[in-house]
């Protein structure tokens, strides 16, 4: 698998000149890409960040096959997407949960429609249930869960299909701090023992500097600027306190509050 | 402050169907005021009309009729409790065979309707508004029809009831399968079900407490349906025995007949709302 990192081997993920036009109920048209391009590598770790409606969901569908671009293509290993798969695995903003299923028979989804022997999915769901933490309350339905641990079910149902890409949108968004934080570093403890390419869309700065090897800032449908972010893998909680977190954490916070009139702010501010 | 957070947490307080207990003395109050205030007309009427067996008989009056049932197993039969009972078992058991057959078959086809033209969008296409002109022919009109088809024959009725409980539950059962949510649909296609995987493992599960919840409400027609066809067809059945007691003036064996449904039709709500209960456990509700 890693033979596919040669030097000329096309990108895991790559965006083409991505534009995406959406319909009002009334007719009108909103643009909602436009003219997107980016070269996701295998197992490279990409956070977006941009204000509300800038277009990271439309992005992330498009991505995941749920939408057809309205002009240009998106390729996986240089095949060009159509439609959803089990090979980009996708953590929704909304509540997607079977409702009539447990969580451990949520996790078990994706094992079972392929076809996994009973014992062995239910021995392979454990494992991940118990890395986001639901371990004791496997057996509820998620109408007994709060809203986080129905967010953790799904990303663990997610994980426990093994995807070759994930895409997660805003995942810890309805988290309390300490178990997001938590689930950050887990998401890094899973990303260094099986990197796969990520794309990670949050409003939370802090998050995208501490999970991201490059962020990608958006704004109405375009994408601003791609920030890299030099901290090396493995890391820690210690990251957060770093005065280089700290300087670039500033920075991108410039960058996105001056989002609408870019040429008036400064960085020494 | 700090013994109100070291009290041991309290017991959750009831709320949704154990909640509803505590109702349930008052409404048994309000079953025996209505009783009461029955036996008191029937007392105004017995002193004020010429025939009151007729007109409203009194609550003992109806009771004494249960005798008078046995009439029904032919002519010649001895008036007896037993013999009654005889009766009771015999035309409750056809009228219950027929109406289970009746929702039976008419549920699987609605319901075989509705998951084939919830599949297929062409399907949809083409017979979306025939099915749902059959909606709208009020049921009852069709029953001459169904009387010229079959004659008085069960045939009959279990086709008419089957028609009836087919054509609502073809409705509520589509309406089921659109209102699946699409974000699940979804979540399942990158989880890499296909379009027939998500079909069957969720839309199908899904669709069942709407499903249920129509079924009730198809019941309690399923009843009144069949016995319109039991009135104007029928050799047996509660729906026949009911007519032939009108037909004697005999109002407290129309009132005992009226109870027997009454309560079948209580036993047979309990049971679905039981079987409801289990199938949607799941069912996230507003508290
Ligand atoms: N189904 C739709 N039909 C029409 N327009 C849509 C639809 N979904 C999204 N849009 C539009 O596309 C634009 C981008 O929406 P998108 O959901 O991608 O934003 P977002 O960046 O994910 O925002 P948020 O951070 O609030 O989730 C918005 O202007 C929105 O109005
Ligand atoms: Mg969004």
């Amino acid at each position: 698998m890693l033979a596919a990192q040669t030097a000329g081997a096309p990108p895991h993920i790559r965006l083409q000149g991505v534009r995406k036009v959406m319909k009002t109920e009334r007719g009108a048209e909103i643009v909602a890409l436009s003219g997107v391009d980016l070269d996701i590598a295998e197992g490279e770790f990409i956070a977006v960040i941009g204000p509300s409606g800038c277009g990271k969901t439309t992005l992330l569908n498009q991505i995941a096959g749920l939408a057809e671009p309205s002009q240009g293509r998106i390729l996986l290993h240089g095949k060009e997407v159509h439609g959803p798969g089990r090979d980009r695995g996708v953590v929704f903003q909304g509540d997607a949960i079977f409702y009539w299923r447990t969580v451990r028979r949520n996790v078990e989804y994706g094992l079972e429609i392929q076809g996994m022997p009973k014992a062995e999915r239910r021995d392979h769901a454990e494992r991940y249930i118990r890395l986001v933490g639901l371990a004791d309350f496997a057996e509820l339905y998620p109408k007994e869960l709060s809203g986080g641990m129905r967010k953790r079910c799904q990303i663990a149902t997610v994980l426990a299909n093994n995807p070759d890409v994930l895409l997660m949108d805003e995942p810890f968004g309805a988290l309390d701090y300490p178990t997001k934080c938590q689930l950050q570093e887990e998401v890094l403890r899973i990303h260094t023992r099986e990197p796969r390419a990520t794309v990670f869309v949050t409003h939370d700065i802090e998050e995208a500097l501490f999970l991201a090897d490059r962020i990608v800032v958006m704004e109405r449908g375009r994408i601003r600027r791609i920030v890299d972010v030099p901290f090396g893998r493995p890391r820690d909680s210690a990251l957060r306190i770093e005065p280089a977190f700290s300087d670039l954490k500033a920075e991108l916070w410039a960058l996105l509050e001056g989002g609408h009139a870019p040429a008036a702010r400064g960085h020494d501010g | 402050m700090a013994e109100v957070m070291d009290a041991a947490p309290r017991p959750p307080r009831r709320t949704g169907p154990a909640a509803g207990r505590d109702g349930r003395p008052l409404g048994f109050a309000v079953v025996l005021v209505l009783l009461a205030a029955w036996w008191i007309a029937s007392a105004y009427v017995a002193a004020h009309a010429a025939r009151p067996d007729i007109l409203l008989p009194s609550p003992l009056d109806v009771v004494a009729a249960i005798p008078r049932l046995a009439v029904f197993a032919g002519p010649g039969t001895e008036l007896s409790y037993a013999n009654a009972l005889g009766v009771i078992a015999y035309h409750s058991a056809v009228s219950m065979a027929t109406l289970l057959g009746g929702l039976a078959i008419g549920g699987a086809i609605g319901v075989g309707l509705a998951l084939l033209l919830g599949w297929s969008r062409r399907l949809r296409l083409v017979f979306e508004g025939p099915l749902l002109l059959v909606r709208i022919i009020p049921l009852l009109s069709l029953l001459p029809l169904f009387l010229s088809w079959f004659g008085g024959t069960r045939t009959g009725a279990v086709s008419f009831v089957a028609f009836a409980v087919a054509s609502m539950v073809f409705v509520n059962a589509l309406e089921a399968i659109r209102n699946v949510s699409p974000l699940v649909q979804t979540y399942a296609r990158t989880l890499g079900a296909s379009a027939a995987t998500v079909y069957r493992t969720v839309v199908v599960p899904a669709m069942v407490p709407e499903l249920v919840g129509g079924l009730r409400v198809v019941l309690g027609l399923a009843w009144a349906i069949l016995l319109a066809a039991e009135f104007l067809a029928a050799q047996s059945g509660l729906g026949r025995i009911l007519i032939l007691a009108q037909q004697y003036l005999d109002t407290s064996r129309m009132i005992l007949i009226v109870i027997l449904i009454m309560f079948y039709t209580y036993i047979f709500d309990r049971a679905l709302a039981l079987v409801a209960r289990s199938l949607t456990r799941w069912v996230p509700r507003q508290k």
